[in-house]
């Protein structure tokens, strides 16, 4: 057995690598009528791997405390290679993404894919939605700069309504006060550790679905 | 392995996912990847000020895909907030939960479903429309120069309506904030915020809505701007 062979066993032996790769080159044919339309969702993956990209770079410098917080993101702007340039990315980014998530989701109306047999897909893809706008959510309060501050704020206002859990979710958000670094330390927790998280988590269920379904034929 | 059922078009007339697929959404991701890279170049976001609880004049303004919200919950005042904040998202939750349980029927082309067409596109012409009204909100909130014939009439409106409730160099009522120094403390769209909609200070405020013209609103915040 030539080297470069032997080495691929060894690594198969180990990995099972040729069996994921047929297992990708079995995915089933795609149908023709499956146009540019049907490449939504998959560059709103795209864009939440962006994401990860650019969340990585600025959580390196990030600092999540009141006193720090803003220092630490007008560092990232005025001091490091592509700090401003990785920093408009996010922003932009997650514009993108909740467009492209949108759009991923008018497809699935107008096409009628939610019906049976995947609303499994529809209900995993709510809870991405949803994701998706606690990720922004989160992200706000971040640079605690005056809007971070004002819109934080305001929703902690508006919480106080709700009928149930609106004291958890105000001491949530403002945590004992607002001015306190309880918040934007929760704050980056969610953002940077637990939404990624569970979005895997829902990604992984959801392209199973998509592979194990596949993708609804229009009438 | 894939349990194709009926519904799905997975047939053999297709072509293969790997490579003849994924090229295609190769191309369109690099189209949108060199696009964001672009703009991210070209607008790099700024860095607002550090926040400070002090400076009330800060208006916030969200994202414009929460545009639509901000703009809806401004129109519920006092025990009605609750619609805006718990009622309506909960039904719009619950709706899209419970879609795929509603509407089981065999598919058929959105043009072939009248009721829902009508009711998708209403929603989302509705949530246009907010977004649009809340930016041109914060177009009508660019305010002309301070004159001092503003500051004048602005006085004279300030004694009639608002110090019934309000002190100001000494005089007036007691129920509300003492006004005398409110240009030191606050900025002047904060001032004609809290006239349009006193909620904004806070949601349980007591202030009543005078109802003033644009250009009696812009005396009045004239006036106390210059109350340093
Ligand atoms: C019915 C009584 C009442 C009237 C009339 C009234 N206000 Fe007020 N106003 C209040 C109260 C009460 C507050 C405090 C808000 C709160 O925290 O609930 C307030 C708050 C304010 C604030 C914010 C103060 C701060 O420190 O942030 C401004 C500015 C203001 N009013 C301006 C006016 C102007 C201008 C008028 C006349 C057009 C007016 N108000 C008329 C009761 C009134
Ligand atoms: C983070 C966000 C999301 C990502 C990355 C994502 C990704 C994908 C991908 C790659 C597909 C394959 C077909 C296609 O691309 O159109 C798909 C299918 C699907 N998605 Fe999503 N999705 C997301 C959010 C959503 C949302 C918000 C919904 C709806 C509430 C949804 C519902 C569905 C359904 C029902 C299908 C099956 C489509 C069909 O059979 O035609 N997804 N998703």
């Amino acid at each position: 057995m030539p080297g470069e062979r032997r080495f691929q066993t060894w690594l198969d032996e180990r990995l099972g690598l040729a069996s994921f790769l047929a297992s990708i080159r079995a995915t089933p044919a795609v149908p023709r009528w499956v146009d540019w339309r049907y490449c939504i969702g998959g560059i709103a993956f795209l864009a939440l791997l962006l994401q990860t990209a650019s969340g990585l770079y600025l959580a390196c410098y990030y600092q999540p405390n009141p006193q720090a917080a803003w220092k630490s993101i007008e560092f990232i702007e005025g001091n490091l290679p592509l700090g401003h340039f990785l920093r408009s990315m996010h922003r932009w980014g997650a514009c993108l993404a909740f467009l492209l998530v949108l759009l991923h989701m008018l497809r699935v109306i107008h096409h009628g894919s939610y019906r049976p047999p995947r609303e499994l897909n529809w209900l995993s893809g709510i809870g991405l939605l949803l994701l998706t706008g606690l990720f922004a959510i989160s992200g706000y309060l971040l640079p605690w700069d005056l809007r971070a501050y004002w819109i934080t704020l305001n929703m902690a206002n508006w919480l106080q309504s709700l009928p149930i859990l609106s004291d958890s979710i105000a001491w949530f958000l403002a945590g004992d006060t607002l001015w306190g670094h309880v918040p934007v330390s929760r704050f980056f927790v969610l953002h940077a550790i637990v939404l990624p998280i569970l979005t895997a988590v829902l990604l992984f269920f959801h392209f199973a679905m998509v592979r194990r379904l596949g993708v609804r034929k229009p009438e | 392995m894939t349990t194709a059922d009926k519904t799905s078009g997975n047939g053999h007339s297709g072509h293969p996912f790997y490579p003849d697929h994924l090229l295609v959404e190769g191309i369109v991701a690099v189209i949108v990847l060199l696009a964001i890279l672009l703009v991210s170049q070209v607008w790099q976001v700024p860095l607002e000020e550090m926040a400070s609880p002090s400076d009330t004049s800060y208006v916030p303004r969200p994202e414009w895909y929460f545009l639509f919200y901000f703009q809806l919950l401004k129109y519920f005042h006092g025990p009605l907030i609750v619609v805006g904040t718990f009622v309506l998202p909960l039904l719009l939750f619950a709706a899209l939960v419970l879609l795929p349980f509603l509407d089981r029927k065999p598919a058929r082309g959105v043009l072939q479903r009248p009721r829902s067409l009508t009711a998708g596109v209403l929603a989302i012409a509705a949530m246009i429309l907010l977004t649009v009204v809340a930016y041109q909100e914060d177009d009508s909130m660019k305010l002309p120069p301070v004159t001092d014939q503003q500051v004048a009439a602005g006085k004279d409106i300030f004694y009639r309506f608002c110090i019934l409730c309000h002190k100001m160099d000494g005089q007036g009522g007691f129920m509300a904030p003492d006004l005398t120094h409110i240009g030191s403390r606050s900025g002047r769209t904060y001032m004609e915020r809290v006239i349009i909609n006193p909620k904004i200070v806070s949601p349980s405020s007591i202030m009543s809505i005078v109802p003033l013209s644009d250009a009696e609103r812009h005396e009045v915040s004239a006036y106390l701007s210059r109350k340093k």
